[in-house]
C-alpha cells in the first residue's frame, strides 16, 4: 500500500487513527494501559499495511522481527564473545534474508550466463543488460517491498543494543511496532532505536502536533502527487523511447525531469512518514535538507536520504575506521561505503556504478577539490558542478540498465538536431511541475514561514490562509489520485 | 489554537466525509449512488478480488479494487478532466504553436499522388462497373497533381489533352463535417456548371513542425486529431527504421514459396494480402517524425517477393492513399480501415486470384451513422469528449444475394462461415487478423462458400484450407511479423 492512494486516505488512515485516538482517550482510565493499547493498534495497523502489499511477505517481517528480538535479548543477556557471535550470527541472518530477495535473481544471472557457453562478448552483454539464458529453471525472486529498509533498522538495533547504545526492548510489541511502524516501513527513513525508544514508551500527542503532522503529511502528499508524479510522466515517456535519435534537448529534459522526479518522490514520502508519525505523537528524524542547494557532492550527502547516510557512516564507516587512520584507508572506506551504497538501492549494476561515481566524486573532494570549492568565490559554479554531478549519476540510477546509460548520455551530448523536440514531451502540467520542482528545491518555504512568523500581524492574516491552502493541495491531490485510477481497458481485438 | 482545530477538522473531513457520505448514498439513494456512478469511457469491468491468492504476492489488486470503488470516483475523474484541459487550453492554443514556429518543416509524406492514381485506375481497369468513380476523376483532377492543400483551394483546373472542354473551378460552398458527414467542398465549373464535391474539410493540410508525441499505452495525436497507433513500435513501420534484412527477406519467400507449392498440389489460388497501416494512408496527418525511408519494409518485401516468385502479393497502399480523395478509407480515431477500405483491399485480393474486381463506386453507400469506433481514445487515455464524433459509411452491397452464416457472434467470430447464393461456385478462406473483419461483408456475397478466421484459429480450419479453392493470407502492416511467424503452421497444415 502506498501513501498516495485511494485505501490509504480514505480507509486505512481514518481507521487507524480512529482506533489510536479512541484509545488513546485511555478508556481504561490508565495511562500505561493506554500506551500498551497504542502501540498494539499502531502494530497490527502496521501489520495489515504490510500484508495488504503482499501477505506472504509478513512472514518474512515477522522472521526478521523474531530474530531480531530474540538477538537483541542474548546480546543484552551474555557478554564477550557469546554476544559478539550473536551479534555476528543476526547480522549474516539478516544479510543473508537481504541477499536472497534482493540479489539472488543477479547471481543466477550471471551463472547462467558463465556456464551457457556463449561468446565472451555475448556473456558480457548479456550481464550488463540483465537478460537471462534460461540455462537454470529458476523462477525470478519477487523483492518484498521495503525489506532493506528494515533489515537495515534491525541490524541498527542490535548493533546499539551490543554497542551499548541502546537498551534492549523486552516487549516484543514494542520491539515490532519499531521495526515495522507503518510510516517508515517500507521507505524510511531508518530510525535508529535509540531515536525512538522513550517515544514508543511514552508519547503524548498534543493537538500542536497532530496539526504540524497534517500540514507535514498533506506537503509531502503534494509534493508527490503533483510534481513527483508529473515530471515523472516527462521523464518516463521520454525514457519509454528509442534513445538513439532523441536529441540532446529531450534527454536533458529526462534528466532534469528524472532529477526532480526522485527528489519530490523520495523527500515527498518521508514528509509523508515524519508527518503520519507527528500525527501519533512520534517525531521521526528528518531525511532530506534541501540536497539540490549544495556546493559540493561531499554536502550533498549530508543532505539527501540523510538516514541512509548516517548509517553506512554509523555501521560501516565508523567501524572500518572511517577518517582516523590516514588518507589511504579513508578514501577506501568511503569506496567500500558508497559502493555498499550502490548495491543496497538495487541488484543491478548501474546502481553499483551509480554508487561507483559518488565515491570516485568523493575521493577528488576528499584529495583537492573540497578545498578547491569553499575556496572559489563564485559559489555559483559549485552548484552547477554539483548539479551536473547528480543530474549525470541519475541516469545511472534511472536506466534499466548500463548499455542504455551510457547511449543516454552520449544523446545529451550529440551535436545536431534530434528526431523529437522537446514540444513532444511538455504540456502546461509538465511546465508548472518543472517549474515548482526548481523553486521548492530551494529553502522558500521555511525562510518564508520564518519571516511570517517573526511578524505577528502577519501570522495572523496569513496563517488561516497557509491552513487553507493546505487543504485545497489536499483535496486536489485527492482528486488526482482518484484521476489516477482511470484506467482504459485496452481492446486490442487482434 | 484556533486554527489547529480548523486545520484537523477540515483535514479529517476531507478523509472521512466522501466515504461516509457515498456509503450513506448506496444504501439511502441506490438509484442516485447508479447515476453518480456513470461511465467514464473505460469500457472495462472493475477490478474485482476473486480470491486471496491475488493479494499473496502483490498488493496491486488491493489498491486497483478500492480505487476503482473511490466515493464519487465518475465524478471526480470528469472533473479532473475540465480542470486539466482549461490548464492545458492556453498552452496548446497560445504557447506552443508560437513556439512550433521555432522549428524546422517535418518531413512528412509528401510524394506525388500521380503513383497513387495510376495504381488506383489499375486496381479497377478489369473492372465490371463502367461507370466512373464518383466524383468523376478525369474532370476532377491530371496525373501528377497533388491533393487540395487545404479546402480554400480549388482542385486542378487544368485537364488531359484529350479532353476538349477544362473547366474553371470555383468554390461554391463548403459543408462542415459532423457526425453524419465527413464535409466537403462543392466546386462549379464556372463555364459549364458542372459541379463536384471534393475533398474534405481540414484536408491538407500543414507541413510546419507537429511535435511528435504518445499518449497512453502509445496513441499518437496527429494534426487535426487524427489518432494513430504506437503500441509496440508501430512507429517503426512509418518511419522505414525496421527494414527486414536480406536474411528475413529470403526465409520468408522460402516458406511462401513452400506454401506456393503445396497450394498447386492442391489446385489451390494462393494470395498474400498485406493491408497497409493508418499511418502510411494517412500520413500526412501524422506528426513530423523523421521518415528515414520512404521505401519501406512491406512495400520492399512486396516487391521482393514479386520480384522473386510468382506468388501474387499486394501491398495496396498507392490504392487507399488515392481513394482518399473520394472516400475516406480508415476511421479517424480507430486503427482500422471502413467498408470503403476494406472494400478497396478486397478488390486488390481479387486482382492477385483472377476474379472481376468492382468500383467503389458501384457501393451503394447508404448512409452515415456515428461510429462505434474508436478504440484509440481508451489506449491513448483520451477524453474523447473534446473531439468531434467521427461518421461511418453504411454500405449496402449486393443486397440481393443471400448468404447464411454459421457463426453466432457474426464476423467478429474467430472463424466465420458462410454460404451464399451467388454467381461464383467457389470456396475462399482468408486467414488474418482484425483486418478481416470488415473484409467479410464483400467476401461473404462473392463466394459459395466463404471461411474466414484470425490465425490464432487456423487449427480449427485446417480442414478448409486444404480443401478450398483460394486461400489468402492476409496481415495488417504492422503485424507483419505475426504473419510471418504463421508461415510454419500454415505449411504444416497443408502438408500432404
Amino acid at each position: 500500500m502506498i501513501f498516495s492512494s485511494v485505501i490509504f486516505n480514505w480507509i486505512f488512515l481514518p481507521v487507524t487513527l480512529g482506533l489510536y485516538y479512541l484509545v488513546a482517550a485511555q478508556p481504561w482510565g490508565k495511562e500505561e494501559t493506554a500506551g500498551r493499547a497504542k502501540n498494539a493498534v499502531l502494530l497490527l495497523a502496521s501489520l495489515v499495511f504490510y500484508g495488504l502489499g503482499g501477505y506472504r511477505y509478513l512472514l518474512i517481517l515477522l522472521a526478521v522481527l523474531v530474530i531480531n528480538y530474540i538477538s537483541g535479548l542474548l546480546i543484552d543477556r551474555q557478554s564477550g564473545k557469546v554476544s559478539k557471535l550473536v551479534l555476528i550470527l543476526a547480522v549474516i541472518a539478516d544479510l543473508g534474508i537481504l541477499f536472497f530477495f534482493k540479489y539472488f535473481n543477479i547471481v543466477v544471472l550471471i551463472y547462467e550466463n558463465l556456464i551457457s557457453g556463449l561468446p565472451p562478448f555475448k556473456i558480457w552483454n548479456n550481464i550488463i543488460t540483465l537478460t537471462r539464458t534460461g540455462e537454470l529453471a529458476f523462477t525470478d525472486i519477487v523483492l518484498p517491498i521495503g525489506i532493506s529498509f528494515y533489515i537495515f533498522q534491525s541490524i541498527s538495533y542490535i548493533a546499539d543494543v551490543k554497542r551499548g547504545e541502546a537498551k534492549v526492548q523486552k516487549n516484543f510489541i514494542d520491539y515490532a511496532l519499531y521495526v515495522s511502524f507503518f510510516p517508515q516501513l517500507i521507505a524510511g527513513p531508518i530510525v535508529r532505536f535509540s531515536d525512538i525508544e522513550k517515544q514508543i514508551r511514552f508519547r503524548h500527542e498534543t493537538t500542536e502536533q497532530l496539526s504540524e503532522g497534517i500540514t507535514r503529511f498533506i506537503l509531502g502528499l503534494s509534493k508527490k502527487v503533483l510534481i513527483a508524479n508529473e515530471v515523472g510522466k516527462i521523464a518516463d515517456e521520454i525514457w519509454n523511447h528509442k534513445i538513439g535519435g532523441l536529441g540532446a534537448g529531450v534527454t536533458w529534459l529526462a534528466a532534469i525531469s528524472y532529477t526532480l522526479q526522485i527528489f519530490y518522490d523520495f523527500s515527498g514520502y518521508s514528509d509523508m512518514a515524519i508527518g503520519l508519525g507527528k500525527m501519533f505523537g512520534f517525531n521521526i528524524k528528518e531525511n532530506f535538507n534541501y540536497p539540490y542547494i549544495s556546493g559540493s557532492i561531499t554536502e550533498f550527502w549530508r543532505r539527501w536520504h540523510i538516514s541512509l547516510g548516517t548509517w553506512f557512516k554509523e555501521y560501516v564507516y565508523i567501524p572500518l575506521g572511517g577518517s582516523r587512520k590516514g588518507l589511504g584507508k579513508t578514501l577506501i572506506n568511503l569506496l567500500i561505503v558508497f559502493t555498499l551504497t550502490g548495491i543496497w538501492h538495487g541488484a543491478n549494476f548501474t546502481f553499483l556504478l551509480w554508487g561507483l561515481i559518488y565515491a570516485l566524486l568523493l575521493i577528488v573532494e576528499k584529495l583537492f577539490l573540497k578545498k578547491a570549492l569553499d575556496k572559489n568565490p563564485v559559489r555559483f559554479l559549485n552548484h552547477i558542478y554539483v548539479m551536473i554531478s547528480v543530474i549525470m549519476a541519475w541516469i545511472f540510477f534511472r536506466a534499466d540498465n548500463i548499455q542504455r546509460a551510457g547511449r543516454f548520455i552520449a544523446e545529451m551530448f550529440r551535436a545536431g538536431d534530434g528526431e523529437y523536440s522537446v514540444l513532444s514531451f511538455l504540456s502546461m502540467h509538465g511546465i508548472a511541475a518543472i517549474a515548482a520542482g526548481i523553486v521548492f528545491c530551494f529553502p522558500i518555504y521555511p525562510y518564508l514561514k520564518k519571516k511570517v512568523e517573526s511578524n505577528t500581524k502577519a501570522l495572523k492574516v496569513l496563517t488561516p490562509v497557509h491552513t487553507v491552502i493546505l487543504i485545497l493541495l489536499f483535496v486536489y491531490s485527492m482528486i488526482v489520485i482518484v484521476s489516477g485510477s482511470y484506467n482504459p481497458f485496452i481492446y486490442y481485438r487482434f | 489554537m484556533k486554527n489547529h482545530y480548523f486545520k484537523i477538522i477540515a483535514f479529517l473531513s476531507v478523509l472521512i466525509l466522501p466515504m461516509a457520505v457515498w456509503l450513506v448514498i448506496a444504501l439511502a439513494a441506490p438509484k442516485r449512488f447508479g447515476e453518480l456512478n456513470f461511465d467514464v469511457g473505460e469500457k472495462r469491468d472493475k477490478t474485482e478480488l476473486e480470491s486471496v491468492t491475488e493479494i499473496a504476492t502483490t498488493g496491486d489488486k488491493v489498491t486497483s479494487y478500492f480505487a476503482d470503488r473511490a466515493p464519487f470516483r465518475s465524478v471526480l475523474i470528469s472533473f479532473y478532466r475540465k480542470i486539466y484541459n482549461a490548464a492545458e487550453a492556453p498552452y496548446e492554443k497560445g504557447i506552443k504553436p508560437v513556439l512550433v514556429k521555432l522549428y524546422p518543416k517535418g518531413n512528412n509524406d509528401e510524394r506525388s499522388s500521380a503513383a497513387y492514381e495510376k495504381a488506383y485506375e489499375e486496381l479497377f481497369h478489369n473492372s465490371k462497373d463502367e461507370k466512373p468513380v464518383n466524383p468523376e476523376p478525369e474532370s476532377a483532377s491530371t496525373p501528377g497533381s497533388s491533393k487540395p492543400a487545404d479546402g480554400d483551394t480549388a482542385p486542378d483546373d487544368s485537364s488531359a489533352e484529350e479532353q476538349v472542354h477544362v473547366h474553371k473551378f470555383e468554390e461554391s460552398r463548403v459543408v462542415q463535417p459532423d457526425y453524419l458527414n465527413y464535409g466537403y467542398t462543392e466546386y462549379i465549373c464556372s463555364e459549364c456548371g458542372y459541379t463536384e464535391k471534393r475533398d474534405f474539410v481540414n484536408k491538407l493540410v500543414d507541413s510546419s513542425y507537429f511535435a511528435p508525441n504518445t499518449h497512453g499505452e502509445g496513441v499518437i495525436v496527429g494534426r487535426y486529431d487524427w489518432l494513430f497507433l504506437d503500441m509496440t513500435g508501430d512507429v517503426e513501420y512509418y518511419k522505414g527504421t525496421n527494414l527486414l534484412s536480406a536474411e528475413e527477406e529470403q526465409e520468408y519467400l522460402t516458406k511462401l514459396r513452400k506454401i506456393s507449392q503445396l497450394c498447386e498440389d492442391r489446385g489451390i489460388v494462393l494470395a498474400v494480402f498485406l493491408a497497409p497501416d493508418k499511418e502510411q494512408v494517412y500520413s500526412e496527418y501524422m506528426p513530423s517524425y523523421k521518415v528515414e525511408n520512404e521505401y519501406k519494409r512491406l512495400e520492399r518485401f512486396a516487391d521482393y517477393v514479386r520480384e522473386n516468385s510468382d506468388i501474387p502479393i499486394s501491398y495496396p497502399l498507392a490504392e487507399l492513399k488515392y481513394a482518399d480523395r473520394y472516400w475516406r478509407t480508415y476511421f479517424k480515431y480507430d486503427t482500422h480501415w471502413n467498408s470503403i477500405g476494406a472494400f478497396i483491399g478486397v478488390q486488390s485480393v481479387y486482382r492477385m486470384i483472377g476474379v472481376e474486381t468492382s468500383n467503389p463506386s458501384s457501393l451503394e453507400i447508404i448512409g452515415c451513422l456515428r461510429a462505434e469506433t474508436g478504440d484509440l481514445f481508451g489506449m491513448g487515455e483520451i477524453d474523447p469528449s473534446s473531439y468531434t464524433p467521427e461518421p461511418e459509411y453504411i454500405v449496402s452491397y449486393k443486397s440481393d444475394v443471400p448468404v447464411v452464416f454459421e457463426s453466432p457472434e457474426g464476423i467478429n467470430a474467430g472463424v466465420f462461415r458462410s454460404a451464399a447464393e451467388c454467381d461464383n461456385d467457389d470456396k475462399i478462406v482468408l486467414v488474418g487478423d482484425s483486418f478481416r473483419i470488415a473484409m467479410t461483408e464483400y467476401l461473404e456475397k462473392d463466394f459459395a462458400e466463404c471461411v474466414i478466421a484470425h490465425r490464432d484459429n487456423m487449427e480449427d480450419i485446417a480442414e478448409d484450407m486444404r480443401e478450398t479453392d483460394y486461400l489468402i493470407l492476409e496481415t495488417a502492416e504492422r503485424f507483419d511479423y505475426l504473419l510471418f511467424q504463421s508461415l510454419d503452421e500454415v505449411i504444416e497444415i497443408l502438408s500432404p
